[in-house]
């Protein structure tokens, strides 16, 4: 038998399939994270609303993880608290048990027309958002024709007796398939995904309605994984505390009703004889169970997270790697400094950098105190570290470290300054805020684009400056040209949208070309940074 | 000749007159800061920082004017450079007066109540070499003398070889004399601050170039100054 043509038919299939949900989700993100801010307010409102927020909102983006990463912002934003922020996962799951359903209706011709109309709407048209509409829909075709595609090409794996084998062996054992389910998904990072191949494998009679249930549960708690895993490296705590509830959540679901599968199953098969639905009323069923069994106790879960991660007010400002009596062993002591001022580049990182663009998207004055904050600890660490240096004993110190000591002062001095330029962005945007001006999208994805270029040339500086990595910082000062050319390129494009007469670029011109400005002049102080650690003074 | 100038002309010469002004005020504040950190002067230090929000203000309001022109007159790509470089330049005469304000600073957080270590002559006549450069920039601007802006390239690298000295030279003193770590710091700190000046001169002196040429980069620099 031939295993060439349907592994590739699967992999390319689900590879149309996940880029075709990826396509969708940026589209429809871009055409509505602006409105998001509103819907908060609705969440606030009614009890409960979270919910139906959730479902819609995940069935528009085509994704719960995007649903989950923007409810984490609000709540990390101090928009809404995290017992709204957990009704709205509950309902992204149902939403995501939509798009299965929606799965089910895939036809050849509809994957085509769909390709055809998003095709030709994001080639021909000029308008942004309607571009993103056809982008969207293209998307949509992609996600119906990646199926197609696995399902026509393991055709022929119907009547491989090895495969049958293997899937009837397995259907002894649910909690394998369970494992198996929560493993494909987390490696998909998509439970759709797994359930388009589930949907796949069931037309052709290769996989048995009793796997359904174990495979579905698993499905639901490899979903979360994704975001718990994520969470771990992101900052804040809300957004530990929804993914660890969320996992919560599907990890009793799956305990609690594994067990049951095989009176479960029933339920399953009275309704519907197909087994394509049958997978995707799986997946609702215990969507809405879930959201049923949760929903009246998340207030309590939401108190329980806050208890079992409570809240450390870290003081930004203390240099704790600075110890004084270190001041007798120099090497030692020159070694902490560099060690704080690496901590005092992370916290800049992390507190300030990583948290302006999120203010681009929704101002909220909490997060611009807590920036305003963290710039006031890089003034105060820059203070500590220089006073520190000043204790050295300088008459044993060789030149080496010398050397070592004043790149150190010179790279504390640069942090400090990205922190007040950074602090000049929020403000602009804050202004512009309060004028109710905003950036054309245009604009607004070429600042945004920018923006992630000098953010990547910060870290790397800032990596480069904690590992003495030469080549590192040689990279850092050949990105500077290139985003040099960036600047200049947008400059440009900009006087253009102001000729063109675009009153929305009219309006906020002077903004964005002072964001613009400021963006470079972070990318000078990374270029500083970087010829800190090749030597150059 | 100003007679036969339509409005739109003397809207474009306003501007440039107006960079100018600016770099008045600049290279005033620059040599205000620079004798309130040798002569310890904290009140001439305040003096500084606190006229700095008239230039960020005139440098502000210059950039809208000049927007308002670009969006009003759909001007020709002669004159869109013009406007463009005159925006930029402001920019930079703005951030070469943060730089003032910052080694006033310096000078405050020192609190210096002991003389300096030594006597300062070599960090101002480095200033006073950076702010001939910046004269000389800024006259190639106002009568776009390209052969005057191309010589600012290695007026910068002269300063350039005049802050290494200065640096070479206050790291080894500190190694012998380590009392004198702190003030040693603050002029490390100031020298490397006019050295990143001097590079503001030399973009002034790059957008007289692309006044005329339209080439963004012209002197190809290894590393773009900044800051």
């Amino acid at each position: 038998m031939n295993w060439f043509s349907p592994l590739i038919g699967i992999a390319g299939g689900l590879g149309l399939f996940i880029f075709g949900m990826q396509m969708c989700s940026e589209s429809l993100q871009k055409m509505t994270t602006r409105r998001l801010k509103q819907l908060t307010k609705l969440l606030t409102r009614y009890p409960g609303m979270g919910l139906g927020v959730g479902t819609v909102v995940t069935l528009g983006l085509q994704s719960s993880s995007a649903t989950t990463a923007l409810v984490v912002g609000f709540v990390s934003a101090g928009l809404i608290p995290l017992a709204q922020a957990l009704e709205v996962l509950l309902g992204s799951s149902i939403g995501a048990s939509l798009t299965a359903q929606i799965i089910v209706f895939r036809t050849t011709d509809l994957a085509l027309i769909l390709m055809f109309v998003g095709s030709l709407l994001y080639m021909f048209s000029k308008r942004m958002k309607r571009r993103s509409l056809g982008q969207a829909i293209l998307g949509m075709g992609l996600i119906f024709f990646g199926t197609i595609v696995m399902s026509v090409s393991t055709e022929p794996l119907r009547d491989n007796p090895a495969i049958s084998q293997l899937l009837i062996a397995l259907r002894n054992y649910p909690v394998l398939e369970f494992m198996v389910g929560i493993l494909v998904t987390a490696v998909f990072q998509n439970s759709t995904a797994f359930l388009a191949l589930l949907m796949t494998l069931g037309s052709h009679h290769l996989i048995d309605v009793y796997a359904i249930i174990p495979f579905v549960l698993g499905a639901h708690l490899g979903g979360t994984l994704t975001g718990l895993l994520s969470s771990w490296g992101a900052p804040g705590l809300d957004s530990k505390r929804a993914a660890y509830a969320n996992f919560g959540f599907k990890l009793i679901n799956g305990v609690v009703f594994l067990p049951f599968y095989r009176p479960l199953t029933e339920v399953i098969r009275w309704s519907s004889g197909d087994i394509n639905h049958q997978i995707a009323n799986a997946y609702t069923l215990f969507s809405i169970v879930m959201a049923i069994g949760f929903l009246p106790v998340v207030k309590q879960v939401a108190m329980l997270m806050e208890r079992l991660l409570p809240e450390k007010y870290p003081d930004l400002a203390e240099a704790r790697l600075l110890k004084e009596d270190l001041l007798e062993v120099p090497e030692l002591a020159v070694d902490q400094a560099h060690r704080q001022t690496v901590e005092m580049g992370r916290i800049l990182y992390e507190n300030m950098m990583q948290q302006v663009l999120p203010v681009f998207h929704y101002l909220n004055e909490e997060a611009i105190d807590r920036m305003r904050e963290t710039e006031g600890a890089m003034d105060a660490l820059y203070k500590k570290i220089a006073s520190f240096l000043a204790g050295l004993g300088y008459n044993r110190l060789t030149d080496d470290l010398m050397q070592k000591t004043i790149k150190i002062l010179y790279t504390a001095n640069d942090l400090e300054h990205i922190g007040d330029v950074l602090m000049g962005v929020v403000q602009i945007v804050s202004k512009m805020d309060q004028e109710e001006l905003r950036f054309s999208e245009e604009g607004f994805e070429e600042l945004n684009q920018m923006y992630q270029q000098i953010q990547n040339n910060f870290i790397l500086a800032l990596q480069a400056f904690e590992t003495e990595d030469k080549a590192l910082a040689t990279r850092v000062i050949q990105e500077h040209p290139r985003i040099l050319r960036l600047e200049k390129e947008f400059r440009y494009n900009h006087f253009d949208r102001m000729q063109s007469g675009n009153p929305k670029t009219m309006a906020t011109s002077s903004a964005h070309l002072d964001i613009i400005e400021f963006l470079l002049r972070i990318d000078g102080h990374s270029v500083n940074i970087a010829q800190g650690v090749l030597g150059i003074v | 000749m100003f007679g036969r100038m339509n409005a739109y002309d003397r809207a474009i010469v306003n501007i440039r007159d107006r960079v100018l002004a600016i770099s008045e005020q600049v290279d005033r504040q620059l040599h205000l800061a620079m004798r309130s950190f040798i002569e310890k002067d904290e009140t001439l230090a305040l003096t500084v920082i606190n006229a700095d929000d008239a230039i960020d203000q005139a440098d502000s309001q210059l950039e809208l004017d000049a927007l308002e022109l670009i969006s009003i007159q759909q001007p020709v790509v002669q004159d869109l450079r013009r406007l463009a470089a005159a925006m930029r330049i402001s920019r930079e005469l703005e951030r070469i007066g943060d730089y003032a304000c910052d080694i006033a600073e310096i000078m405050l957080r020192l609190k210096m109540k002991t003389e300096w270590f030594k006597s300062l002559t070599d960090v101002p006549r480095m200033a006073e070499r950076v702010q001939i450069m910046l004269k000389k920039s800024l006259s190639a601007y106002r009568d776009l003398n390209l052969t005057a802006a191309w010589e600012l390239d290695t007026d910068d690298q002269e300063i350039d070889r005049l802050y290494l000295e200065l640096y070479d030279e206050l790291t080894r003193y500190v190694q012998n004399n380590p009392d004198a770590v702190e003030q040693a710091f603050g002029i490390l700190l100031v020298v490397r601050y006019l050295e990143r000046i001097a590079d503001h001169g030399v973009n002034i002196a790059e957008m007289v170039i692309f006044i005329e040429t339209g080439e963004r980069h012209p002197f190809k620099r290894k590393v773009e100054p900044s800051s």
